[in-house]
């Protein structure tokens, strides 16, 4: 595609397209298809009147793709003052003498605004590219406004902002935030984002024209002001359905605490849960007033009310006024009985708590009477989602509680329990649900208890409801308590002893419930809002990765439980590990016939299982172990591919005797030197199937041209094996090599290689990212190249004069 | 799904007169093409979203303007929840459960904070290779939770693990087919599933399959006759005819690259008749 000139010919072809008008900003890409050229200068026009001009230096995703100045192309050119509707705009690329008007000009400036609504607002993220930083807008509002902005030389101070409407500025604000995604993508200091609080001058409801500037000097950082529209309040939706507030007629005398849980045919957990509830298995608990109201929802058979009460003067049972399937009508109804001035709200009777639970609660009401305290959960045994299917019972985790002498010391359920969520942090994540949820009682009352619209068997998530709506109410701080916990027992619930399909069934169901009456996706409550107290009373509460699913070593069943690696083996855990092999240097252990490989078992295994699939001819090994070419020799051999070839390219500058095989060519020199590739390539030849292994070594020369240079005589479908890329960043963070960078160089200037990390699926490899899988350059029948199968015309001078 | 323009999606946007549309994946822009023309036909608006469109995408969108399109270089899952909600969807993104179900649950969200039944949605790669297994354009784009081990290899019919010479093995494909969370049509019936609306849903099983979901509230007559009438002996036939068009198509295609590949091997052959006679000659100048 190219563009017409109006006037000479231009002396260099223009490419360029103009994609629309919105907000009085003609948005639209040109180059001019050479990637030395700067950018292009445009201008608007209409008549002889020049509305506008800009140049096409903004960075797209889409126009990287497409191979277009990478990425550096786009225009956004604000049209000030707007030109009157339905003017007819000449959008123009202008280089040198040259004036070449885009496709898709002319096009008219639109009708009045209010016939295109859609045009009010911009949609996000908007792309932050100057000649000295780049960036994104990625949000502005309902709540919040992110994004980053890093400077392009790599330099790691922050960029001061400013928000302006006009010339009034809202906000000013450091780009010094940690961003993951950043410094995973730059490979280094990822601290250049922003993340603050939409001002609540934006909140009303109407359109803002907002800009984004550099707060010194005010240079502009997005091509044109954007706009947005922020309600002011809660989504219709969600204001429309929350629950009224409780009304409370007077109760008898009042209590410091009243317990509400709920108890649905489970006579046995709720035995155990009740004895945790007691005043001698809750530490200092012998002088708080307190009460439970002990639900019984419908059980059959009842609950006895005598039985309930023989727990301790403080119990009493409740039987609801109505039976439904979801507990949030009979849980609030006992709420409003209860005499207390803080709640604790169990949905769900199978829990029982750890014997600090009521202590850390008063400790964190002194100092805070407005605080909201929630417990997080556990369950007993563990992944009782799969152990119920694989023969988990009530006797076998009776079992359990029988080993720990259970409610003798209150803290050896951690012994015997897992965190619901198998976080491999179990204490300081953000928190979606709270079994054990207390709060002041005024604060229930106000935001109207649980949600008994929620009317799902069980509540769905009215819980994580009643817990979102808490903290967003609450005035006090919300204490998620470390060390103490409550522990899920085997029963019938809803979700939790369901296979897998069927409990992502109801979840996505409760899930979209949610949504109908919240006017959005639920989110659980943010670490950085918690406030964590506590101690650690048991060893066993630590932590996760170091130890068994059931630890007390229980015989439920034969089989084994499919794990979830992304869930079991996230990418922290792999970091460790990879560090940890890398720092202890077990890589040279790993040999063959003696000779050091330099990488890892699992890479051996994967490098085989490549030779076996891909059959090479040619193989060059760049860098590469004597130890690693006599394996890759030796798994020649074993897969019957005599014929193959292998290049040694060794760097030592000196050439040791080193044993080696017939097929085996071994040159000496660096790899990035000329001579030495060009023997490659004719090394390589005309073999079909080439591998190459370059490693990922400073005297390997391991640069993203030599990774060009090498990376050239891979054939299609085969592999660039960069070996080592465990020793450098981001495995080791105060490495000096950059060798994760140095691949994503390589890779956005050849995209016909990709990372194929399913080599790295055996968690510990001294390649990670390392396997490059050329999946780009296919020949088919439209871009065959006819004149390859010519291949005599050269040759007929030497064959005629040798005949 | 550019091939099921002219007797399936045309008919029932042609009865359903959205007015406003939205195509995800719109890669060269064939069938934006189409959509756009729709729009200038009849004064509606779409709005095109895909992050990395093949370069031809703007060679279309620029024969249009705004009043027709808007596009959006962005990923669907970041732009629908800023979008109006729009009459009918054209799903052919990225073709994995995690995402298709994400984008019909934010479309779906989208519409109920608007008031709005859900969109019609007409997604492409309900049947095989991609209704029961995933396939991920770019898998550092989601998060570890919501794909499945995936190879660089292809894929055949009725087997279930990826073989090397297979179909689309320069993708990045699910190992295994079927199971929990793979695959588009796995993803659009879990959301029929989880939502409390009620649904038509009719799938097209040929041309890696269409799939037609339209919800009660924009159900009408004239449009559950057409779907209806989609599976009609007639229609079916037509469907045969554009098949065996395409398969003779293909087999035109396959017999071109026969003909390259006899040619190369030829030349090759040549070539390597040519060096056995230099490296005879060589050793007679040597021995000389």
């Amino acid at each position: 595609m190219t563009n017409s000139p109006t006037a000479p010919s231009p002396s260099r072809l223009l490419e360029g397209v103009v994609d629309g008008i919105s907000n009085h900003t003609v948005h639209g890409w040109a180059w001019l298809g050479d990637g030395d050229s700067g950018p292009v200068r445009v201008e608007i026009r209409s008549g002889q009147a020049l509305l506008g001009s800009g140049e096409a230096g903004l960075f797209r995703a889409d126009l990287a793709a497409a191979g277009k100045r990478d990425g550096h192309c786009a225009f956004a050119i604000t049209l000030d003052p707007p030109p009157p509707p339905d003017t007819l705009l000449s959008v123009v690329a202008v280089d040198g003498e040259q004036v070449q008007p885009l496709l898709g000009s002319p096009l008219s400036s639109g009708p009045p605004a209010t016939e295109l609504p859609q045009a009010a607002v911009d949609i996000l993220p908007l792309p932050i590219s100057t000649a000295q930083l780049e960036g994104s807008l990625d949000q502005c509002g309902p709540q919040r406004i992110r994004g980053w902005v890093r400077w392009r030389d790599g330099s790691a101070r922050p960029v001061e902002l400013s928000l302006h409407e006009g010339e009034r500025e809202l906000l000013r604000f450091p780009t010094s935030q940690w961003r993951a995604d950043i410094a995973e993508l730059y490979q280094g200091d990822g601290c250049c984002g922003f993340d603050l609080a939409v001002p609540d001058s934006l909140r009303d409801s109407h359109l803002h024209r907002l800009e984004l500037r550099l707060a010194e000097g005010g240079a502009r950082l997005l091509g044109s002001p954007f706009s947005v529209r922020i309600a002011n309040g809660p989504a219709s939706a969600s204001a429309a359905r929350l629950p009224e507030p409780l009304r409370r007629d007077p109760v008898g005398a009042p209590v410091t605490l009243s317990v509400t849980v709920n108890f649905y045919n489970m006579r046995r957990e709720a035995e155990r849960t009740l004895t945790s509830l007691r005043s001698d298995y809750q530490h200092g608990a012998g002088d708080l007033d307190y009460e439970v109201l002990c639900i019984d929802n419908g059980s059959q058979p009842p609950l006895d009310a005598d039985w309930v009460a023989s727990f301790g003067p403080q119990f009493r049972l409740v039987r609801p006024s109505r039976l439904l399937a979801s507990p949030c009508a009979a849980l609030n109804e006992a709420a409003l009985q209860a005499r207390g001035k803080y709640l604790a709200v169990m949905i769900d009777g199978a829990h029982l708590l750890t014997p600090g639970v009521f202590e850390q609660a008063r400790l964190a009401w002194r100092e805070d009477p407005a605080a909201v305290v929630a417990l997080r959960h556990w369950f007993i045994g563990g992944d009782q989602r799969w152990l119920a299917l694989a023969g988990y019972t009530r006797e076998l985790e009776n079992q359990l509680f029988e080993r720990i002498r259970w409610p003798g010391n209150g803290y050896d359920l951690f012994r015997i329990g897992a965190p619901i969520g198998e976080n491999p942090e179990p204490w300081f994540d953000g928190l979606s649900e709270s079994n054990c949820l207390m709060l002041p009682t005024a604060l229930f009352d106000r935001i109207g208890g649980f949600d008994e619209a929620f009317d799902q068997a069980g509540g769905g998530f009215a819980n994580l409801d009643l817990w979102r709506r808490a903290s967003e109410a609450a005035t006090g701080p919300l204490v998620s308590l470390i060390g103490e916990a409550s522990f899920h027992q085997f029963h019938d619930g809803t979700t939790t002893n369901v296979d897998d399909a069927e409990k992502d069934s109801r979840v996505r169901s409760y899930a979209n419930a949610y949504r109908t009456l919240r006017g959005n996706d639920f989110a659980g409550v943010h670490r950085s809002r918690l406030d964590f107290r506590g101690g650690m009373h048991s060893e066993f509460a630590t932590g996760v990765r170091q130890r068994t699913l059931l630890p007390m070593r229980l015989g439920v069943t034969d089989r084994i439980r499919p794990g979830q690696m992304a869930l079991h083996f996230d990418d922290g855990a792999q970091s460790y590990l990879q560090s940890v092999y890398a720092e202890c240097g077990l890589q040279r252990d790993v040999t063959w016939l003696g000779q050091p490989t330099g990488v890892a078992p699992a890479d051996l295994v994967g490098l085989q299982q490549i030779i076996h699939q891909l059959k090479p001819d040619a193989i060059a090994m760049v860098g590469a172990e004597t130890g690693l070419v006599a394996f890759i020799d030796s798994a020649l051999l074993a897969t019957e591919n005599p014929a193959a070839r292998i290049l040694h390219v060794d760097p030592a500058a000196v050439a040791i005797a080193r044993p080696s095989t017939a097929r085996v060519t071994t040159l000496h020199g660096s790899p990035d030197n000329p001579h030495i590739l060009a023997t490659a390539r004719h090394w390589a030849g005309s073999a079909e199937a080439v591998l190459v292994l370059h490693a990922a070594d400073p005297d390997a020369a391991f640069t993203s041209a030599t990774l060009q240079a090498w990376g050239a005589l891979v054939s299609y479908r085969s592999w660039l094996v960069c070996l080592g890329t465990l020793f450098g960043q981001p495995w080791l963070g105060y490495s000096t090599h950059q060798y994760l960078q140095v691949i994503r160089e390589f890779i956005s200037g050849d995209p016909s290689f990709a990372i194929d990390r399913s080599w790295n699926r055996q968690l510990i490899s001294a390649c990670p990212s390392g396997f490059l899988r050329k999946i780009g350059g296919t020949v088919t029948a439209t871009n065959y190249d006819a004149t390859l199968d010519d291949l005599v015309p050269a040759w007929h001078a030497p064959l005629e004069h040798a005949q | 799904m550019n091939r099921f323009w002219q007797r399936y999606i045309h008919p029932l946007i042609e009865i359903a007169q959205p007015r406003r549309l939205m195509e995800i994946g719109a890669d060269r822009g064939w069938n934006t093409s189409n959509i756009l023309t729709y729009c200038r036909a009849t004064g509606a608006q779409a709005d095109i979203i895909d992050p990395a469109p093949q370069p031809g995408l703007h060679e279309v969108l620029a024969q249009f303007g705004p009043a027709e399109y808007r596009y959006l270089p962005l990923k669907s899952v970041a732009a629908i929840p800023q979008l109006e909600t729009p009459d009918v969807v054209l799903i052919d993104g990225d073709h994995n459960w995690a995402t298709v179900y994400t984008e019909l649950n934010l479309l779906h969200a989208r519409a109920e904070q608007t008031g709005l039944p859900p969109p019609i949605i007409i997604s492409h790669d309900v049947a095989w290779p991609y209704a029961r297994r995933d396939m991920y354009y770019n898998p550092d784009d989601l998060e570890a939770s919501q794909k499945h081990p995936y190879a660089y290899r292809g894929m055949l019919p009725g087997v279930p693990e990826l073989i090397e010479d297979g179909m689309n093995g320069v993708l990045a494909n699910a190992l295994h087919e079927g199971g929990p969370r793979n695959g588009v049509l796995t993803a659009i019936e879990d959301y029929i599933a989880s939502v409390e609306t009620y649904f038509t849903f009719r799938k097209l099983p040929f041309f890696n399959g269409l799939g037609i979901l339209v919800p009660a509230a924009r159900m009408t007559p004239a449009l559950q006759a057409l779907i209806d009438g989609f599976f009609s002996a007639d229609y079916l036939l037509e469907a045969c005819m554009a098949l065996e068009a395409d398969g003779m198509h293909l087999r035109a295609i396959l017999t071109r690259t026969e003909t390259c590949l006899s040619r190369r091997t030829e030349a090759l052959a040549r070539a390597r008749g040519v060096i056995e006679a230099q490296r005879v000659r060589i050793d007679e100048l040597e021995r000389d």
